[in-house]
């Protein structure tokens, strides 16, 4: 027992180890100056540290500006997919009507169009309504994205909710809204946040179309600012690592706090509570 | 408090399953009623209709007067207490009794008093600040049966409310419904599928199969005077038997023919079930109820006994009485098989062994009669 205990520990230390290194050595090297940056035989742990880097990005580059473009962009894109999911997602698993298997299963589908082929096609439909450079471009084109998943979660989660709650709570006098608001929807919950961090993070890394609808530093968010820190002849890498650091922790703080309710959303269903 | 009136109600659900047959019936102001039936009778359907969860296929329902068909559950101002206790599982026990107070906008400290009443009254108070799920199964209960008091609705609708019990614990809770009911006087409509909680608690009670209703009847009228051959058979435990018998026009009266015996009627078992002299010559069921069934006594016997004979099968010991299973190979089934099974509960101090034949006597007063085509009680 002992040993096997030893065993499973070594192995996971290995795995996280080997799995937190690269994020450790972003860290570490976005602190290096630049002239230690390509040292041969780099040391573990460097011998002098400096914040040159983050000063640069957020001085230098305006950094701020693309994480405020992404925290709108992605918080917004969560908002009204979550919101406009749950209503979908509440209407069918509630309702009886024709054709609702049908239906399901071309949400789905919209899912799996590669992203690619809709590029230009969207990029003209933006450019027609001089939505180009806005915020609203970005958060339409990942609406599309985000909501069938949003919608088979949630579907999936209101399924659950036993109906007789439903029924009591109309017997309590509660109407249809009410019954949403005050009953199915906080049972909801974990599928609620679930969505919403998976949307959050999908908007918050997405390169193609945030590349394809923005054409200005002020309205590009976090990875393509990044890529963009490139020019004709260099490519500062301690600041490109600087910055991935920074967009980095909020994400992961975020997983790390809510990931009890993640957890509990991504595994609902598997077991009947 | 009021009360509530089914004029033929039909519910027919789109499979084309027929749930409710033309059902009449009416729950009087402060009476508990109690709606009995095997599962799947159609006592659930008739419950959810009243209650505004199902939409009635044909037929009325009037609460307080007032016909109810088409408001939504919300607006019928009745509450309804369910087997599954539908307790709001994110909401505290203060917040799940306050619920419908807070949908009814009731002012901030009368709601407090409200449900601190209803909280005293179910001894609820220490547990207002808990969750659901850290409650008992009596405690939930109680938090259910709370939640419809707290709303002084015109009548308590209630659905199998204690069949999630264990056994002591549902014959406690028997008492403390029955109880509140008559404090507070309120309308209650019950459904269960448990004929003792039926016959124990219900000022009424009617029996539906098939989703027709059978018989409306305090319990003891019930069991004396069933209406009809399902009646007899579901009401008592254990239940009734039947025996397939004929009835003759002998030169003194009639005479009814069975298990190899013929009993003239005197008049008072002809006045106390006047079909019987339409069925003359005819074939028709007896009843006989195993509790008046009485081990064959060395005395002389009255006149209006009845002899049965048969062989034991197997002998059920409960304490105070044996049920002891026979097979009669002289009588036949309502369906006409031979040997008959009867069964028969004995006083404990008389012993009785399996393969023995015994011989059985029962009064002519205690026999039912029915129609072998209908059922209906003759």
């Amino acid at each position: 027992m002992k040993r096997q205990n030893i065993l499973i520990y070594t192995a996971l230390a290995l795995f996280i180890a080997v799995n937190f290194f690269p994020f450790f050595w972003t860290f570490l090297s976005s602190l290096k100056p630049a002239t230690r940056m390509f040292a041969y035989d780099p040391p573990l742990w460097p011998r002098a540290f400096s914040w040159e880097n983050y000063r640069a990005i957020f001085t230098e580059r305006n950094f701020q500006v693309n994480i405020l473009n992404s925290l709108i962009v992605a918080g917004g894109a969560s908002f009204f997919c979550v919101a406009l999911g749950a209503l979908a997602a509440y209407a069918l698993a509630r309702l009886a009507f024709r054709g609702k298997t049908l239906l399901l299963g071309g949400i789905l589908v919209i899912s799996l169009f590669p992203p690619v082929a809709l590029v230009s096609p969207l990029f003209l439909f933006f450019r027609k309504l001089g939505l180009i450079n806005t915020y609203q471009a970005l958060i339409l084109s990942y609406l599309t994205f985000a909501l069938p998943l949003t919608i088979w979660l949630l579907t999936a989660f209101f399924r659950q909710v036993p109906w007789e709650l439903e029924d009591a709570a109309r017997l309590d006098g509660a109407g249809t809204w009410q019954v949403f608001w005050h009953v199915s929807l906080p049972l909801a919950a974990p599928g609620v946040f679930t969505a919403a961090i998976l949307t959050f993070i999908y908007c918050w890394n997405e390169f193609l179309f945030a590349l394809a609808f923005t054409t200005n530093d002020q309205s590009r968010t976090i990875p393509v600012a990044i890529v963009m820190f490139s020019g004709y002849h260099t490519t500062p890498w301690g600041q490109i690592l600087a910055a991935v650091t920074v967009v980095t922790v909020p994400v992961a703080l975020m997983v790390l706090l809510l990931q009890r309710r993640i957890i509990s959303g991504l595994t609902a269903g598997a077991l009947k509570g | 408090m009021a009360a509530i009136t089914l004029t033929r109600l039909t519910k027919v659900y789109a499979d084309g399953t027929v749930a409710v047959q033309d059902l009449s019936l009416t729950v009087a102001e402060g009476e508990f009623l109690v709606l009995v039936g095997p599962s799947g009778c159609g006592k659930t359907s008739v419950l959810r209709c009243v209650a505004g969860l199902e939409s009635p296929t044909s037929g009325s329902i009037e609460i307080g007067g007032r016909v109810v068909n088409h408001l939504p559950p919300q607006d019928r101002d009745l509450a309804m207490v369910f087997q599954t206790f539908a307790l709001y599982p994110h909401m505290t026990v203060f917040d799940n009794l306050a619920f419908g107070l807070k949908m009814r906008r009731l002012p901030k400290n009368e709601l407090r008093q409200r449900v601190g009443w209803v909280a005293a009254k179910l001894g609820l108070e220490e547990h207002l600040h808990k969750k659901p799920r850290q409650l008992s199964g009596g405690e939930q209960q109680r938090v259910a049966l709370g939640r419809a008091l707290v709303r002084q609705p015109q009548a308590f609708l209630m659905d199998e409310p204690l069949s999630n019990l264990d056994a002591a614990l549902r014959v406690k809770m028997r008492g403390e419904i029955m109880k509140l009911q008559r404090e507070l006087g309120v309308t209650v409509l019950y459904v269960t599928h448990d004929q003792t909680e039926a016959l124990t608690m219900g000022d009424r009670v009617a029996v539906l199969h098939q989703g027709r209703l059978q018989q409306v009847a305090p319990a003891r009228e019930l069991y004396e005077h069933p209406a009809t051959r399902f009646v007899a058979g579901f009401v008592g435990s254990p239940a009734m038997n039947f025996l397939r018998a004929r009835l003759r026009q002998g030169s003194e009266g009639l005479i009814l023919e069975f298990a190899s015996q013929k009993v003239s009627l005197p008049e008072d078992v002809l006045d106390g079930h006047p079909g019987l002299k339409e069925h003359a010559d005819q074939e028709l069921i007896v009843g006989l109820r195993p509790e008046h069934l009485q081990p064959q006594s060395e005395t002389p016997t009255a006149p209006d006994t009845i002899f049965l004979r048969g062989d034991v099968d197997l002998v059920e010991t409960t304490g105070p009485v044996n049920h002891v299973h026979l097979s009669m190979p002289e009588a036949e089934t309502p369906e006409g098989d031979t040997p008959a099974p009867l069964l028969a509960s004995l006083p404990a101090d008389r012993s009785v062994e399996p393969r023995q034949t015994l011989e059985l006597t029962t009064d002519l007063q205690h026999l039912h009669f029915f129609d072998p085509e209908t059922g209906q009680a003759l």
